[in-house]
């Protein structure tokens, strides 16, 4: 088991985006399942309007599939310490994201993620959402890629429209 | 809906036939919640914030609450930093269900930064 402040010592998102709480089991390299809890106080239901629905209250999927993602980053990293030094994870491609359900404020969230592939600062993964009894979200596919800051910091001098294929570059190529 | 944060400035809809053309955006704000722990320092906007962004640019597009029910493909590309205008080109085809999204998404600099195929449920023209 891990506890938040293991996790914090791993992943270099903070509050409020650091969105996982907990690892209760981990076979590394392999597999591992991780919780978040969801609250009222997070700061995605601080604008909504006062006669929100209980149905208004389901979690962002986005912040979801972070918080999967996170979970995956964990397993990465517990194999490979050197992957993360001085460099950030970022996801770089999702497919075959199913939402079957949703999470509400007081529902502990729970993460089944496996390892597919690992190469060298790529990883892909696999996982599942499950609240209690109920799976609320499957992922075919997370690639996740590591960069260093200074990398990401270099921009394209000029303007310049780019729309078409010819100009789509692999992830491994751009990010 | 909850919105895990702003993620749509500005929104134009162009109808064709069974096809709405939508583009959409998105100042990146370092000082969003979300983004001060994403990174402490060094604002990126999340990948799965685009996720955000086509749910809110879907659903003021789309008149009849559309839920998001299979995200198909997303592939994040460029980085998009504190300040950059992000723009999100969407076409959707209500034309049975699920409603289809596909969206290319530009940096300011013009740089395409994330595709993204999507089914939502729900919404009606």
């Amino acid at each position: 088991m891990m506890d938040h402040a293991a996790l914090r010592a791993i992943l270099p998102q903070r509050s409020p985006m650091l969105l996982l709480d907990r690892v209760v089991e981990v076979v590394p390299g392999e597999r591992l399942t991780a919780v978040k809890a969801v609250t009222g106080a997070e700061p995605c239901y601080r604008h909504l309007p006062p006669d929100a629905a209980a149905d208004d209250l389901a979690y962002p999927t986005a912040l979801l599939v972070e918080s999967l993602g996170q979970a995956a980053a964990i397993l990465w990293f517990l194999g490979r310490p050197d992957e993360r030094s001085g460099r950030l994870p970022l996801l770089a491609g999702l497919r075959d994201v199913a939402l079957t359900g949703a999470a509400y404020p007081g529902d502990l969230v729970r993460h089944e993620v496996r390892l597919d592939q690992i190469l060298d600062g790529v990883a892909f993964a696999v996982g599942e959402i499950w609240v209690g009894e109920r799976r609320i979200c499957t992922v075919g596919s997370l690639l996740a890629v590591v960069r260093p800051p200074s990398s990401l910091a270099v921009r394209e001098p000029e303007p310049k429209e780019r729309d078409d294929d010819r100009h789509h570059q692999p992830v491994r190529a751009t990010a | 809906m909850t919105a895990a944060s702003r993620a749509v400035d500005t929104l134009a809809v162009r109808a064709e036939g069974d096809l709405l053309h939508v583009s959409a955006t998105k100042v990146v704000d370092p000082t969003d919640a979300y983004l001060t722990g994403h990174f402490p320092g060094f604002a990126i906007y999340p990948g799965v914030f685009f996720i955000e962004t086509l749910e809110q640019a879907v659903a003021g597009a789309l008149p009849g609450r559309p839920r998001l029910t299979v995200l198909r493909s997303a592939r994040f590309t460029a980085p998009v930093l504190d300040g950059d205008r992000l723009r999100m080109e969407l076409t959707i085809d209500h034309s049975g269900q699920p409603v289809l999204a596909r969206a290319r998404c530009y940096r300011g600099d013009g740089t395409r930064c994330a595709d993204l195929v999507a089914e939502f449920d729900g919404g009606c023209p």
